[in-house]
């Protein structure tokens, strides 16, 4: 059986039905005896009574409250029914003694209509009665040790056989009254006892208390009116006292409990509630850590996790502002201030420091501004400060800042709570830290992919064959992307143009720069024909991409097969090898590298050299990768074993010969990582006669 | 690999910045605060000495080419000295020296700011 009142839901299970047994009986034998008197009569009567009243209380205990049903709403809900029952009462008491006889007895004798009054009446008084037992129960439970259960337990007995024996207070029986005396005493001294059991108001924050000390004012004076009302001679309490001493007897205990309930609240809450701030303080602090023992885990976001810090921080210590201090390489930087301003967090470092503290501090420090207690623009006085570095492995990341007014400081106790929570923040810290950098090293590798991908794309996928020219071009590109780029051209009147360029810096950066520098070259090759006019078009052009720290060198050179010729001009670049039957040349002409500077000085120093090619001749231009590639002792590959290598192998193949210094180069630097890129470029002169070929 | 140091040191009116160790992308940053720092202080006459330097790479060039502008601008310089041969080498390819005034020596550089 399950029906719904309000927000009370009822769930009886199959109690409730049995109900109608006991109502049955009682209601026949109140109606329908022969006789209204006798022992058996009160006995089957307030037996019934007593059945029907533990069914009603059983279900009642089931009784669950759908939303909120903390110990405010039950005493609430005690008063409701406290209300009620006085409203019953008097109602009671006036359909009784309304117009009829002076007497209650002669009523009772003379007609049904009133029994059955008194009946629906009593059934009402044992619903109400029943449900602030029930609550009372469930205060009584609250919070409270299983130990306790007996005292409850013997409390119930002894005021079910107290409002058994209730009828021995007849006249009649005048005899045996003590019987009920002693049962009705020891449910009284229980209920006293029980009455004193609430252990869930320590659990209540101050405002809480501060209201139920209003609400046990109001009770007491309800339930004081109540057991008046029960013990006092009227028509309602002469009449239900025919009808049923159990009744009545069961009504006075709820009642008696409640007053005298009501009355030990209000003392034990008014005694409460100094150290109810005290409390209030102890909860926080508990939630607030299992708050940030969760957000440990939870530090994606920097920006929130601070401010969630200094906002428990407060919480935790009792304390009115508090701000992060992040420490960079030389700044502090005030992140997430609670209650404070950013400008007035950065300015209160100035007076954290004339009282003591330093950044490199790696205790806790308390700080007593009280010699000077500062005014904020918002005109708040802080007395005290505490600085908390926030660590890492010795190193502190941060340091908390935490404010407070008042002349007491931090006591005790909030000062075992920053040390926990000190813990926590950094670890929060750390771990978001953490996960940033793994994020950035994630973020430069994908970075570091596009760029090999760009640098991949903007070399030529093959070797042009050039009428006259043995070409051969090697590319090792270093793991972090140096910026090599080399390429060739065909311009006009058969002329074949060729680069190798080296751009300053790595990664994405120097890929774009190289990107850039492809097309200048590309299209100026196609209008200009001579090296050191492409140079410096691709100069200005490069101004406006390269920055104030970032150049290229470039060893540019166009081969004029028709006249044996080759010029080569140079920007910056390492030189040029030129090999023939006298042996190993390296070329510079002079030229600053692109990007160093945009006036006459750049245009001034190119150079061009010219060259009367023969065949065998041997052009060899490459980046600095090759002489810089270094042995395990860090020292140079360098210029004079490249020029051994192209004297050694002139006679061989392009091919060959780069095989050869590639070789060289691997066997000498395999100790040590690549850490530039590699460009080899060897143009061979051969077959310069036979020029059908 | 020996550890990339910068050392400040005051001639007069001329500032001494001695360098040592490896100048690369990683260890530029250090000599860029020590440059942002001149400037800042309006201090625009600056000597390198790179006597102690072992190894200079494209983005410790850099750094030079950041600042000596702005020492220019305002009336100073960053005078290069002192350096081995094989740091001049990849400052003479780039073309510094028609750039740059480079010197033999750190008080052939200071000579040459107070002459001014």
């Amino acid at each position: 059986m399950k029906f719904s009142l309000g927000s009370y839901r009822i769930i009886a299970g199959t109690k409730l039905q049995y109900l109608i047994v006991p109502l049955l009986i009682w209601f026949f034998v109140k109606l329908l005896a022969p006789v209204k008197e006798g022992w058996l009569y009160y006995i089957l009567g307030d037996l019934a009574g007593v059945a029907a009243g533990y069914i009603i209380f059983v279900s009642m205990g089931r009784v669950k409250l759908l939303k909120s049903y903390t110990p405010t709403a039950r005493v609430i809900s005690v008063g409701i029914a406290g209300l009620l029952l006085i409203i019953g009462i008097n109602l009671y008491d006036f359909i009784i003694s309304g117009n009829v006889a002076n007497s209650p007895s002669e009523i009772l004798e003379g007609s049904r209509l009133y029994t059955l009054i008194d009946f629906i009446f009593s059934i009402v008084f044992l619903v109400i009665g029943s449900f602030i037992l029930v609550m009372l129960m469930e205060l009584y439970y609250l919070k409270s040790r299983q130990a306790r259960r007996t005292y409850f337990n013997a409390m119930l007995v002894f005021i079910t056989l107290s409002c058994l024996t209730a009828f021995l207070n007849r006249a009649e029986y005048e005899s045996l009254k003590f019987i009920n005396l002693a049962f009705t005493v020891n449910a009284f001294i229980l209920v006293s006892f029980n009455s004193f059991r609430m252990a869930w108001i320590a659990f209540l924050n101050k405002v809480e208390k501060q209201r139920l000390i209003l609400y046990s004012i109001l009770l007491v004076i309800l339930f004081g009116l109540l057991t008046d009302s029960i013990l006092e001679t009227s028509s309602a309490t002469e009449s239900m006292k025919e009808f049923s001493m159990a009744l009545k007897f069961y009504l006075m205990f709820g009642v008696l409990y409640g007053l005298i309930f009501f009355s030990i609240l209000f003392f034990t809450a008014l005694f409460h509630l100094p150290t109810a701030e005290a409390i209030d303080r102890k909860t926080k602090e508990f939630t607030s850590f299992q708050y940030l023992s969760k957000l440990i885990n939870q530090v994606l976001d920097f920006k929130e996790l601070s401010l969630t810090i200094t906002e428990l921080a407060t919480q935790i210590s009792g304390s009115e502002a508090a701000w992060l201090l992040m420490h960079n390489d030389q700044t502090l930087t005030p992140v997430a201030p609670k209650n404070i301003g950013f400008i007035e967090a950065d300015k209160f470092r100035k007076e954290l420091e004339d009282a003591g503290w330093k950044r490199d501090n790696v205790e806790i420090k308390y700080l007593s501004l009280a010699a000077n207690p500062s005014e904020t623009k918002s005109g708040e006085r802080y007395q005290h400060a505490v600085s908390v570095p926030l660590r890492s492995h010795n190193n502190v990341n941060a340091t908390l800042v935490i404010l407070k007014k008042g002349s007491f400081g931090f006591d005790q106790e909030d000062r075992s709570a920053i040390e926990t929570f000190s813990d926590y923040a950094s670890i929060a810290l750390e771990n978001s830290r953490l996960l940033q950098e793994s994020i950035e090293k994630e973020r430069l590798e994908k970075e570091l992919d596009v760029a090999r991908e760009m640098q991949r794309r903007l070399i030529p996928a093959e070797i042009p064959k050039v009428t006259g020219l043995d070409i051969s071009a090697v590319f090792i590109p270093a793991f972090e992307v140096g910026g090599d780029y080399y390429d060739f051209f065909e311009m006009s009147s058969g002329r074949f143009g060729f680069v190798v360029g080296d751009v300053s810096g790595k990664g994405i950066s120097a890929a774009f720069i190289m990107a850039e520098l492809r097309g200048v070259f590309e299209s100026l090759s196609r209008l200009i024909n001579d090296p050191r006019e492409i140079l410096i078009n691709a100069n200005d052009i490069l101004r406006k991409s390269l920055g104030s720290s970032s150049f290229v060198t470039v060893a540019f050179g166009i081969y004029d097969r028709a006249h044996s010729k080759v010029y080569l001009v140079r920007a910056g670049h390492t030189p040029i090898l030129y090999a023939n039957g006298n042996g190993v040349e390296d070329l510079r002409p002079a030229g600053i590298g692109l990007g160093l500077n945009y006036s006459h000085i750049f245009t001034n120093s190119l150079e061009t050299i010219e060259l009367n090619l023969k065949d065998d001749d041997v052009l060899v231009v490459f980046t600095d990768g090759i002489t810089e590639a270094k042995n395990s002792k860090m020292e140079d590959f360098g210029l004079p074993r490249l020029k051994e290598i192209i004297s050694d192998t002139r006679a061989e193949s392009a091919q060959e010969i780069t095989n050869k210094i590639i070789h060289d180069v691997t066997v000498y630097s395999e100790s040590s990582p690549q850490h530039d890129d590699i460009t080899l470029l060897i143009l061979k002169v051969k077959n310069l006669n036979n020029r059908s070929n | 690999m020996s550890e990339f140091f910068t050392n400040l040191k005051e001639n007069g009116t001329v500032n001494i910045v001695e360098l040592g160790g490896y100048l690369d992308a990683h260890t530029a940053p250090q000599l860029e605060n020590v440059f942002s720092d001149l400037i800042k202080s309006k201090r625009f006459n600056v000597v390198v000495n790179f006597e102690q330097l072992n190894y200079i790479s494209s983005a410790g060039l850099g750094v030079f080419m950041a600042f000596i502008e702005t020492m220019r601008e305002n009336s100073g310089d960053i005078k290069l000295a002192a350096m081995k041969p094989n740091v001049y080498n990849i400052f003479d390819l780039l073309g510094f020296p028609l750039l740059y005034e480079i010197f033999n020596s750190e008080n052939e550089a200071i000579d040459k700011f107070i002459k001014q």
